[in-house]
């Protein structure tokens, strides 16, 4: 009898990463676009600070920037656990991912408040 | 179930990490999803530059020109231009992906046709996007 050797897992975690990352990825593909046309717009057009400010300082503008750095996080967060669990042997797993979890936590937390606080 | 549990142990060869990237041939198939995880980790790279730019954008006025000095120089452009074809890249092809969960495109010959699109589709990109940030 064939013994199929399988590595330890949680039999309902998978389908939930699945679910998240599909449904970030909607609203990624309407959100992140948008900052990057905008880098566009400063790198090839003729551009004002005012005109920019007062596009990041809107509260939809900032609402809009939170959704989409939470989404991207999460996103980013699972793509990154998945080419961990492929690549990264078992021994060090763990502790790998529990590291990319803290920095995207505590990314997270940073970007929020350069989102909500710039300018004091 | 002793027994079991110790062949397990004795045979347990060392496993190939999956993907078996050395094991199999490369298709257009393999390319697409591989080429989806590079450029799904170059956007996360670019997150750092990003947070830089804005905060040099919301600072003070010479930051904010320095900034934009930093975007039009060659590696300015150059950074553009690989996160531009990660971004056009990973999102066309994260809607491949949906449209296969969702079952429309979920068949053999239209993977396939659609990771060679995909490619294709990369190829015709670059250069356009190259032209719009250098000409």
């Amino acid at each position: 009898m064939a013994v199929v050797h399988r590595d330890m897992g949680c039999a309902n975690n998978g389908l939930e990463d699945w679910y998240w990352q599909r449904l970030t990825a909607v609203v990624l593909m309407v959100l992140l676009p948008l900052p990057y046309i905008l880098l566009l717009w400063l790198a090839e057009g003729d551009v004002s600070q005012v005109t920019v400010l007062e596009m990041l300082e809107h509260p939809a503008s900032r609402m809009l920037h939170s959704i989409l750095m939470l989404t991207l996080l999460v996103h980013a967060y699972i793509g990154i656990k998945v080419i961990v669990e492929d690549y990264v042997p078992l021994k060090i797993r763990i502790p790998f991912l529990g590291m990319m979890l803290m920095i995207t936590i505590g990314l997270g937390f940073w970007w929020t408040a350069l989102i909500w606080a710039w300018g004091g | 179930m002793e027994n079991i549990q110790e062949r397990e142990i004795s045979q347990k060869a060392p496993m190939p990490l999956s993907p078996r990237l050395s094991i199999y041939r490369l298709h257009p198939v393999t390319l697409a999803s591989g080429a989806h995880r590079i450029s799904g980790l170059v956007l996360i790279l670019f997150v750092p530059f990003y947070i830089w730019l804005f905060i040099a954008l919301t600072g003070s006025p010479e930051e904010f020109q320095n900034a934009i000095d930093v975007l039009r120089t060659f590696w300015g452009k150059a950074a553009l231009w690989v996160v531009g074809m990660a971004l056009i890249y990973h999102l066309l092809n994260g809607v491949r992906f949906l449209t296969i969960d969702a079952g429309w495109t979920d068949r053999r010959d239209l993977m396939r046709s659609g990771a060679k699109v995909m490619l294709a589709i990369a190829v015709v990109v670059a250069p356009l996007l190259g032209a719009l940030l250098w000409l």
